[in-house]
């Protein structure tokens, strides 16, 4: 119920704690309208720290929203702001410490800098020039995601591999006990699992479809069809299969998440919540290997037509499952890593969706084989080459550079909450002409 | 200014000379537009309007990032413009109001403009100046965002479609009897607790319901439910007696009565729970005021001691606050306390009916109909729309805008799937859909009356005047689209006699005036719409009908009557209008397929009777 109301509703609590206690990099050769605006979405989001790197030659351009930046950035977060300001030689320049930053943000740098140490987070390079520009997330480590926030995950219903209790619990509902009002109040979720425990085997949902219109409507309720409990179980058929899914997840988990995340764990992570995350990772393939295949369960039911009752002690019987996965899958973490109890809590959420076994950086795919054409022009126009393109030869850029900037805030939260899927990896952007816009692999 | 010689390299002196020379209106100094207030300053625009009804709340202040904690509850508007005045070079003029109080700013007003910026968070203020822009043929740049998802929409009267054009998301509504009778899902309890309990007690005004009119709809048939709904309002009022006689020590009496005895009640009609599961009341036992108010996370979920006691303690805090307040207290998603006592509600009747309660967090983002807002999608749409503007306005040297479908809508994602390449895409501009209700299936103009006319005129001889002007024949409809409200038709005349300032028509009506004839041949007038300007003096009679061109065409076949009549008709709709953080955006980013816009076109029905529709329909909205 504050300032950040709005926000946090978009990366919880947890992420907003992430955010307010992230350690910013930025370096740029100058003051320019790009960093000026960067700083301040940063800061407006609830960031407070920033170590700022300026060329020792570099100057301000003649465009800018703010005269002195500590002064106009302190009152956009009520946390102290803790801005250093370093003038160095940029071209020599190697970034010390960079293992303390959350991020490293180089602006209209043509080449990337060194930085000390094996270790370096994530740094986002970004230029913008008349009406076009650039965004490019460069990593060191795989970025490893907590929540990727997506809105439509597919539930674990396990109607396919169910567990004892769940066994149970569907086998103390007679249905050819049933008369036509109590069987439109059963959750959709009941008839599927009926269905498929038929002697006719499906094995497909267009399969599990034609067995329900069999048994369930030319058999057991004829009167079933206007039932919107019936219409779902028709609709969500494909819900019915989950094992076929995790399967693939554990597959994706053992052949290439797991080995990589040992060959880095070597060296360590830079980004304590990689970390973690690469630990979960680890745990989650053990619990596999001890529990037939399958992940901790998360609770989450999708509505379903039925009487609050009986869906209610459905979705006790998932909850008691969940509650007892957690704790399973608590126990098998190792005791030299503390990881906090929400991001534990957060992760088993989320097993189910894909994104967690994609790390970003190193399992989606090769760079491509070559970069836009445009960014190849921006490129000469950092080196400070004249391009023959009318779009690039000018200098006032402040509403591109708005918009670049909001982009690179954006992708920073991304980072820093491990929520939300980042760039992967570059974002080339042409107001005048969308032909030239393109998102690539660097 | 250095600023100045950076823009004319990119503009050229004549265009930096017609920058100077141009006036922006932008309405809304929330988000989006405090971004855009600094972007079209630092583009050196000569005058920039800008117009906000709202005071700055401290959960503004995340993104809108020229207000100062001490500049809450301040206006937006003025405060806007001082805080960016250090920087300005343009002529910056700030108005406090209604965008759509005609009054304020009449059709005339708007002319001034050379191109409109919506940076609006309801849908009704963005229909209402896409509407005005297409009146007055004025380029209008159209922006919104929802959490990570943005977009902009170019749109150039008569040449690209406008924001009507699509369909857009419309707020939920819930028939009447389930949220009475039978809640089913937390927000139902919550609509109960805001819409009906929580105005009923603290922010009824005693007119209220005609509950005797015969013709009203119930949502139900069922007569001993009516029965049943009518007997609990007029109990509601007693209740609501209780709080401003500030009886404290009877607030277990409210209690009771809403979680015990009126459950009761309901159980007693026996055939909704035939196929339900029955309400269990609270325990009596459980109504007892707590001895201190603890500060409870507001994130959990509280057990149904807790949320009674809530209820009573901060049901005694409002009663506190009726005095002062004029016994008249609005429900806001930001005054704790209607908060809080709306979470207790809804909460209670949650646990009475077996729904899952919620979270004080989560009921506020239902019950305030939050849309999560952050500071990024804002200056990243508000900079996509200052560029757009300056192509719009054909200021780029380099880039003459030859056709106005080269430009271009931007939709932004927080998605960066490649193969869905959704980061930012950019779809042409579409012509004007031939179905749009607003800009394409009507005729518009403006028209002129004085105010001798207004008093004197009976819609009699209006209405003639306009059928012999623009050759209608004899079955004519009209109406009147700022009342909402039928004013005549071929089966309705009781209002010819009266004149039109009886009828209440004013500067800034919009009537509409539609064909109902039933030719052989099938063919129909368009209809036209009108925008009223009231001008001239009291003594001299004159009414000015703008010269158009009606042209006839094939009536659409008649598919509404069934459509009419299968939509539900008594309906209470969350809607908050002209707050802020309010309205569904076209925030889905499916959108952009044109695919999808062309189905969702096959939708609508012929503009005339969708509009009819709208009056007819029984809507309750109960802010
Ligand atoms: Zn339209």
């Amino acid at each position: 119920m504050d300032r950040y109301d709005r926000q946090v509703r978009l990366w919880g609590n947890a992420g907003q704690d992430l955010v307010r206690r992230s350690h910013l990099c930025v370096v740029s050769r100058g003051e320019t309208p790009l960093l000026q605006e960067i700083l301040k979405n940063y800061v407006l989001l609830g960031g407070s720290r920033i170590t700022l790197y300026l060329d020792a030659e570099g100057g301000r351009s003649n465009h800018l929203l703010y005269g002195d930046l500590r002064e106009a950035l302190a009152p956009l977060n009520p946390e102290p702001l803790e801005l250093t300001t370093h003038r160095v030689n940029l071209n020599s320049f190697v970034i010390p410490n960079s293992e303390r930053y959350s991020a490293i943000v180089q602006v209209g740098l043509p080449v990337g800098l060194r930085h000390e140490g094996d270790l370096s987070p994530p740094v986002i390079h970004c230029f913008a020039r008349g009406l076009c520009g650039y965004v490019h997330l460069q990593l060191s480590e795989p970025h490893l995601l907590l929540d990727p926030r997506n809105e439509y995950t597919i539930p674990s219903l396990r109607l396919d591999n169910p567990w004892g209790e769940l066994s149970q619990y569907m086998d103390s509902i007679h249905v050819e006990q049933m008369d036509d009002v109590q069987l439109s109040q059963l959750p959709f979720a009941v008839l599927l699992y009926k269905t498929l425990n038929t002697r006719r085997a499906a094995t497909t949902a267009a399969q599990l479809k034609t067995v329900l219109a069999e048994t369930y409507l030319h058999g057991l309720n004829p009167r079933a069809q206007s039932d919107l409990n019936y219409a779902e179980a028709v609709r969500f058929a494909h819900l019915a299969f989950t094992k076929n899914r995790q399967d693939g997840l554990l597959n994706r988990l053992t052949r290439d998440v797991c080995p990589l995340l040992e060959q880095e764990n070597k060296l360590g992570f830079q980004d304590t919540m990689n970390q973690y995350i690469a630990t979960l990772l680890s745990t989650l393939k053990r619990y596999a290997d001890m529990h037939n295949g399958h992940f901790p369960l998360d609770a989450t039911l999708p509505d379903m037509e039925s009487t609050t009752h009986n869906y209610n002690a459905l979705k006790r019987v998932y909850e008691a499952k969940a509650a007892k996965d957690l704790a399973d899958f608590k126990k098998l973490i190792p005791g030299d890593i503390e990881i906090p109890e929400h991001v534990i809590d957060e992760f088993c959420r989320n097993t189910k969706t894909t994104e967690l076994f994609e790390p970003l950086g190193v399992c989606r795919g090769p760079p491509d084989s070559s970069a836009p054409p445009l960014l190849d022009a921006l490129k000469r126009c950092q080196e400070g080459k004249t391009v023959d393109l009318p779009q690039l030869n000018v200098t006032f850029s402040y509403p591109t550079e708005t918009y670049i900037a909001g982009l690179v805030t954006q992708e920073l939260v991304k980072l820093i909450t491990h929520q939300f899927v980042p760039i992967d990896n570059c974002f080339v952007y042409d107001a005048l002409d969308p032909q030239n816009m393109a998102t690539c692999r660097l | 200014m250095p600023r100045e010689t950076n823009i004319v390299k990119i503009l050229g002196q004549k265009n930096y000379e017609k920058i100077r020379n141009t006036k922006c209106l932008l309405v809304g100094a929330g988000g989006i537009g405090s971004e855009l207030l600094k972007d079209l300053i630092l583009m050196d625009f000569g005058e920039i309007h800008i117009v906000d009804l709202d005071t700055i709340d401290l959960s503004n202040l995340n993104r809108q990032f020229l207000f100062r904690q001490r500049d809450i509850k301040k206006p937006k508007s003025t405060t806007a413009v001082n805080a960016v005045k250090h920087f300005s070079n343009s002529k910056i003029v700030p108005y406090q109001g209604n965008i759509m109080d005609s009054t304020q700013f009449p059709l005339h007003w708007f002319e001034q403009f050379d191109i409109i910026f919506n940076a609006l968070d309801n849908l009704a203020a963005r229909r209402y100046v896409n509407k005005i822009s297409q009146f007055i043929l004025t380029p209008l740049l159209e922006s919104g965002t929802a959490g990570f998802d943005g977009y902009i929409q170019p749109i150039i009267p008569g040449k690209t479609e406008c924001f009507d054009c699509t369909k857009k998301e419309t707020p939920k509504t819930f028939p009447v009897c389930t949220i009475r009778s039978t809640p089913s899902q937390p927000i139902h309890c919550i609509v109960w607790a805001k819409n009906f309990l929580f105005s009923q007690l603290f922010a009824a005004e005693n007119t209220g319901d005609n509950m005797d009119d015969p013709n009203k709809d119930w949502g139900t048939t069922d007569p001993e439910e009516i029965k049943r709904i009518k007997q609990e309002t007029n109990e509601l009022q007693e209740l609501q007696n209780i709080i401003t006689a500030k009886q404290k020590e009877r607030i277990p009496a409210i209690l009771k009565k809403l979680f015990i005895q009126d459950i009761e009640k309901l159980l007693l009609l026996g055939n909704l729970w035939k196929t339900r599961d029955k309400p269990v009341p609270i325990n009596a036992l459980d109504i007892v005021k707590s001895p201190e108010d603890e500060k409870l996370d507001l994130n959990n979920i509280w057990p149904i001691q807790q949320q009674i006691q809530n209820f009573i303690n901060v049901t005694e805090k409002l009663i506190d606050r009726m005095p002062k307040e004029n016994n008249f207290i609005e429900f806001d998603k930001d005054d704790e306390d209607t908060l809080e006592f709306v979470a207790a509600a809804s909460n209670i009747r949650s646990q009475i009916f077996n729904i899952p309660m919620k979270s004080v967090f989560d009921i506020k983002q239902i019950a305030g109909n939050i849309i999560p807002a952050i500071a990024t999608t804002n200056a990243l749409v508000a900079g996509l729309s200052s560029i757009t503007s300056l192509r719009i306005l054909n200021l780029l040297k380099y880039a003459p805008l030859k056709d106005a479908k080269d430009l271009n809508m931007a939709f932004t994602a927080k998605s960066s799937n490649m193969s869905q390449n959704r980061y930012l895409s950019n779809p042409k501009l579409a012509p004007p859909n031939c179905k749009c209700p607003v800009c394409a299936a009507v005729v518009r103009g403006v028209l002129h009356v004085s105010k001798k006319s207004l008093e004197t005129f009976t819609l009699q001889k209006f209405v003639e005047c306009l059928q012999s002007q623009y050759e209608y024949e004899e079955d004519i409809s009209l109406l009147d689209m700022t009342g909402q409200r039928l004013l005549v038709d071929f089966d309705f005349d009781d209002l010819l006699q009266k004149t039109l300032s009886e009828l209440k028509l004013h500067d800034g009506s919009v009537i509409l005036l539609s064909d109902d004839s039933d030719r052989d041949d099938g063919m129909l007038k368009k209809p036209a719409e009108f925008y009223i300007v009231v001008s001239g003096s009291l003594n001299e009679e004159k009414m000015e009908l703008p010269k158009l061109n009606i042209p006839l065409l094939p009536a659409p076949p008649s598919t509404t009557d069934t459509e009419e009549t299968s939509e539900n008709v008594d309906t209470v709709a969350t809607t908050e209008g002209g707050q802020e953080d309010v309205i569904t955006i076209l925030d889905d980013t499916d959108t952009t397929s044109s695919k999808k816009r062309h189905f969702s076109d096959d939708d609508e029905g012929p503009p005339t009777k969708a509009v009819k529709q709208a009056i007819d329909d029984d809507i309750i909205e109960l802010n």
